[in-house]
């Protein structure tokens, strides 16, 4: 089935790639994302010019020249909308080339019920984005600090964006999403669970021998993808690229067009708000009910853990079934789950929240019938649909905003939370990039997360998101695959959209193109 | 009973008038299962699995057609006869729809009779050159029957202590046994006779295990009767030219993005879509005669093998599809009731069934590149999906007579229930509790 990426497709031209595709700075602890509208199409042209110097491309440890004070030792990276690039006035062409879901966004009607982005969700609610809220043209995301430095580093977001996000560079502000900075060595999402890990490599940048290895036409324009095509580009006409900015189409030294996507990748902004009281309130109290399971803490621990794949200090289920392990190496997490015996769910179970977005060799769509799916031990098998699943991976880059309901992350530490504090917003900025919204983000949201009928199962949508209208059952239900298995009924809607868009992350080329004199 | 399938497509002479009125049968809905469904179909008399209205607009050199597409239970053996009954049952049950919609077409008899109405359709009916059922054999009592058999099973386990699976499995049947004496859903259920003979699980392990023997055997009439064509192939592989995506796509108008966003709104309202797919066939004297050579061999595959395994081509997500000729032998039209969203299902036709794909499509306009008609093709993922939805039209009126169920769970259903009517010990009893998920 897919081909075998060409070899030049490991050679990633890091140079022209922004930084964010290779590391999700996980060691600058502070970071904001700044998002704007156009207001003057040729001040934020020669605004972009100006700024170039200071994105950050490829390796992001290096140091780049030439930086502005106040911008030494901060990565900054810069995407645009479909609208800001209109505003921009990128060329006609070039706009026509994006792919249909970009021309569309991310808020679409249509595609908010494919997603599941319905009810309190539904795009007309969201805070950012959608029908009923300013334009977004552009984000500017800034990471800075270093780990155990002075606290102050933690402003330093909040002081490049208001010194670049200003009228007088044809810029307007429309909103500033500040994250809760990120601890390396705890590394925990709002509900208590590590995360951040099992994010796939891409082949140009992983180590010789490495596993979990996608092709870079996955995630960066301009080389082959797992089907060993290029991805779908936009393209200029020669003669717009009066400077010679841009590269030419990657198969085609010819063309008389240039690549305006080459190095750069789409990038999901979405936005969720976590409800951890909610959560951990329903954990405990089906634990309760459950008389099979440990009454009180244990149980409640084995029960939130079976549901999101993974026990709280990120230990996998598959090794660790039923008591929490050690988390040596990123390796304990590089499984597959029919090598690891769990072909069927009874240790991870097959809906679980992360066994749904990385189903790694789950036999799909029907794990539980090996007469039709072959043999779960079998590597040839098991490879086949590591493959296909690979055809739907993303880089995820997403960080917390909003402070934790408790700095332990214990569960009953945080029910015990007060009200007041329980009020205040929190949840995920989650950021991802892809090369093919719809068969990688939107694939992944719509037939592994919303499906109810994922993997063989009968009315289980993903357990954190809850019911949706799309799903065509009033209810959420939770298979624990076992002798016999059990199922939970009535899951909670734990998890809210807030806002979204889908950015494009261009490449240097493409940034200094842009940066041009109309 | 057995399922069976028509088609029936007139020429429209008011697509004004049938736009308004497949609006509004569209609109008005009814209750099926849990989910509100057209109640143009709804009729339980009519035995209804999957059917649909289309209005597909005149292109180019094309007449714009009305299709009425059903798959349904029918008690007749013979096919013919089935549609028949079957055109007349639609007739009976909603005279003053079906009337009001064929008056929209050419040579409808005003004020016609009951019969005058049934004749006609009956005039209309189109054969297909590939027909597919996912679930051959079930009828929708049956359906539901083994549904609520593993509703009533799973319910029931929630209740159990853990124990040795053939202890508990004696339990589940001692249960179910019992529940069939009290709950009239389960009254035709009977796990003290053999259970219904079809589909048979042994001939379903052994077509699954016959790896390449049933393509090669159902290949040769084929391969006998495209030997006169071998000129006209190997012409077109050399001169056909292929889908280029990014061209395609730079040409686009504002009526094509309408026609996606059209398309966008009828679809992923529940577990089930359809997919209405309209292209006419490359210029060519050969095209149609090696096209329907192409098919004579999918549509034998499609009942002699994969009807038995319930997956086309590998791909378990397909309720019924069926491919035919309209525009006298000039537009292929296919239409597929599936499972999940269109980018998970053309996916896994890419994925899984390029071959099969390439040798149904390869004959059409646009048709990404082939060589020998069977290879290349479907495998340029973006392409093939471009093209895919480029001639890809709006279903305006789409019913399911069970949009909660997926074909997975159907076919998984019949094997929970199959497993209930053996006794403890003489099947693999953890296969068996793994069907429960």
């Amino acid at each position: 089935m897919t081909e075998q990426p060409h070899s030049r497709s490991y050679t990633l031209q890091l140079d022209e790639i922004q930084g964010l595709i290779v590391s999700g700075y996980g060691d600058r602890p502070a970071a904001s994302y700044a998002l704007f509208e156009v207001t003057d199409v040729a001040r934020a042209r020669k605004w972009i010019a100006r700024i170039l110097p200071s994105i950050q491309f490829g390796g992001y440890r290096r140091t780049p020249r030439h930086m502005p004070p106040l911008l030494a030792d901060i990565c900054i990276n810069l995407a645009f909308t479909y609208e800001g690039f209109e505003a921009l006035q990128l060329d006609q062409m070039a706009l026509r080339g994006f792919s249909l879901p970009f021309q569309e966004g991310f808020s679409d009607p249509h595609r908010a019920r494919r997603l599941g982005d319905d009810g309190p969700s539904a795009p007309e609610n969201w805070t950012w984005g959608g029908p009923n809220n300013p334009d977004v043209h552009g984000m500017l995301a800034v990471f800075a600090g270093q780990m155990d430095a002075n606290p102050g580093d933690i402003e330093l977001p909040g002081q490049v964006i208001a010194s670049q996000i200003r009228e007088e560079n044809g810029l307007r502000l429309v909103k500033v999403l500040q994250t809760w900075p990120t601890n390396r060595a705890l590394r925990k999402e709002h509900f208590g669970f590590r995360d951040g890990i099992s994010n796939p490599r891409l082949a140009g940048l992983a180590r010789q021998g490495a596993r979990d290895v996608i092709a870079n036409g996955e995630v960066v324009l301009g080389y082959p993808n797992g089907y060993g095509k290029m991805p779908l580009s936009p393209e200029l006409p020669i003669h717009i690229d009066r400077r010679g900015d841009l590269l030419q189409p990657g198969d085609d030294h010819l063309a008389p067009r240039r690549d305006f996507g080459r190095n750069g990748t789409y990038l999901v902004f979405w936005q969720l708000a976590q409800d951890v009281k909610a959560f951990w309130n329903y954990i405990f109290r089906t634990a309760e009910k459950l008389a099979w399971l440990p009454s009180g803490r244990e149980g409640a621990m084995w029960l939130a853990a079976k549901l999101m794949g993974r026990w709280p200090n990120g230990s996998p289920m598959t090794a660790y079934p039923d008591r929490s392990g050690s988390i040596r190496h990123q390796d304990d997490n590089d499984f597959r789950f029919g090598s690891m015996g769990d072909a069927f769910g009874e240790k991870c179970p097959i809906g679980s929240h992360i066994r749904r977005t990385n189903p790694r060799d789950t036999a799909l769509p029907v794990p539980h019938d090996p007469e039709l799916s072959g043999d779960p031990k079998d590597p040839t098998v098991q490879q086949e649909r590591i493959d296909r699943a690979n055809l739907h991976r993303i880089l995820r880059r997403g960080r917390p905003y909003g402070s934790p309901l408790d700095v332990s992350f214990d569960p009953e530490a945080m029910l015990a939370a007060s009200e007041a504090l329980a009020a205040e917003e929190r949840g995920m900025h989650f950021l991802c990039l892809n090369a093919n919204l719809s068969r990688q983000f939107e694939f992944i949201r719509s037939n592994w997360m919303v499906n109810p009928t994922f993997a063989g199962l009968s009315r289980d949508p993903d357990p954190l998101l809850g019911p949706q209208r799309a799903c065509p059952f009033p209810a959420s239900d939770f298979t624990l695959q076992g002798y016999p298995p059990r199922q939970l009924r009535n899951l909670p809607r734990v998890v809210e959209t807030r806002g979204g868009a889908y950015f494009f992350l261009p490449s240097r080329s493409a940034l200094q193109h842009l940066g041009r004199d109309l | 009973m057995k399922q069976q399938t028509l088609t029936l497509v007139a020429k429209v002479r008011d697509g004004a008038k049938l736009r308004a009125l497949l609006g509004e049968i569209a609109r008005t809905r009814v209750l099926v299962g849990i989910k509100e469904q057209p109640a143009f179909f709804a009729d339980p008399k009519l035995g209804i699995h999957f059917a649909r209205l289309v209005h597909i607009p005149s292109e180019g050199r094309f007449d714009a057609w009305l299709a009425l597409e059903s798959n349904f239970d029918s008690d007749s053996p013979d096919p013919d006869r089935a549609r028949e009954l079957h055109i007349d049952d639609l007739v009976r049950s909603q005279p003053d729809v079906m009337r009001a919609l064929f008056s929209c077409c050419e040579g409808f008899p005003k004020d016609a009779s009951l019969g005058a109405i049934g004749a006609y359709c009956k005039r209309h009916l189109v054969a297909a050159t590939v027909t597919y059922e996912g679930h051959a054999s079930r009828s929708l009592d049956r359906i539901r029957l083994e549904q609520h058999v593993r509703e009533v099973v799973l319910d029931f386990v929630g209740t159990r202590q853990p124990k040795p699976p053939l202890e508990l499995f004696g339990e589940i049947r001692d249960h179910v046994r019992a529940q069939t004496r009290k709950d009239p859903r389960l009254k035709e259920l009977d796990l003290d006779v053999a259970p219904p003979a079809s589909p048979d699980p042994r001939v379903r392990s052994d077509k699954l295990g016959a790896g390449l023997f049933p393509w090669v055997e159902q290949g040769i009439p084929t391969a006998a009767k495209m030997l006169p064509s071998i000129p006209s192939i190997v012409k077109w592989n050399s001169e056909d030219d292929g889908y280029d995506p990014s061209d395609e796509q730079q040409a686009w108008t504002s009526v094509d993005r309408e026609s996606f966003n059209d398309l966008a709104a009828t679809e992923d309202y529940g577990l089930q879509n359809a997919l209405t797919h309209v292209v006419p066939l490359k210029a060519g004297v050969d095209r149609e005669a090696v096209l329907r050579q192409a098919h004579a061999y999918i549509d034998r595959m499609s009942h002699e093998h994969f009807a038995d395994i319930g997956c086309l081509g590998g791909i378990p997500t397909i309720h019924f599809a069926k491919w035919l000729l309209i525009d006298g032998g000039k537009r292929l039209l296919f239409f597929s009731n599936y499972d999940h969203s269109w980018e998970s299902y053309l996916g896994d036709f890419i994925d899984a069934a390029a071959l099969g794909l390439n040798l149904a499509w390869s004959c059409t306009e646009k048709y990404p590149k082939t060589t020998w008609l069977f290879t290349g093709g479907a495998k340029d993922e973006e392409a093939f999906k471009a093209w895919g939805r480029k001639y890809q039209r709006p279903t305006q009126v789409f019913y399911s007579a069970y949009p909660d169920l997926s074909i997975s769970t159907i076919n998984n259903n019949t094997w929970i229930r199959y497993g209930l009517h053996y006794e403890p010990g003489t099947i693999d009893l953890e296969t068996w509790f793994r069907r429960l998920t």
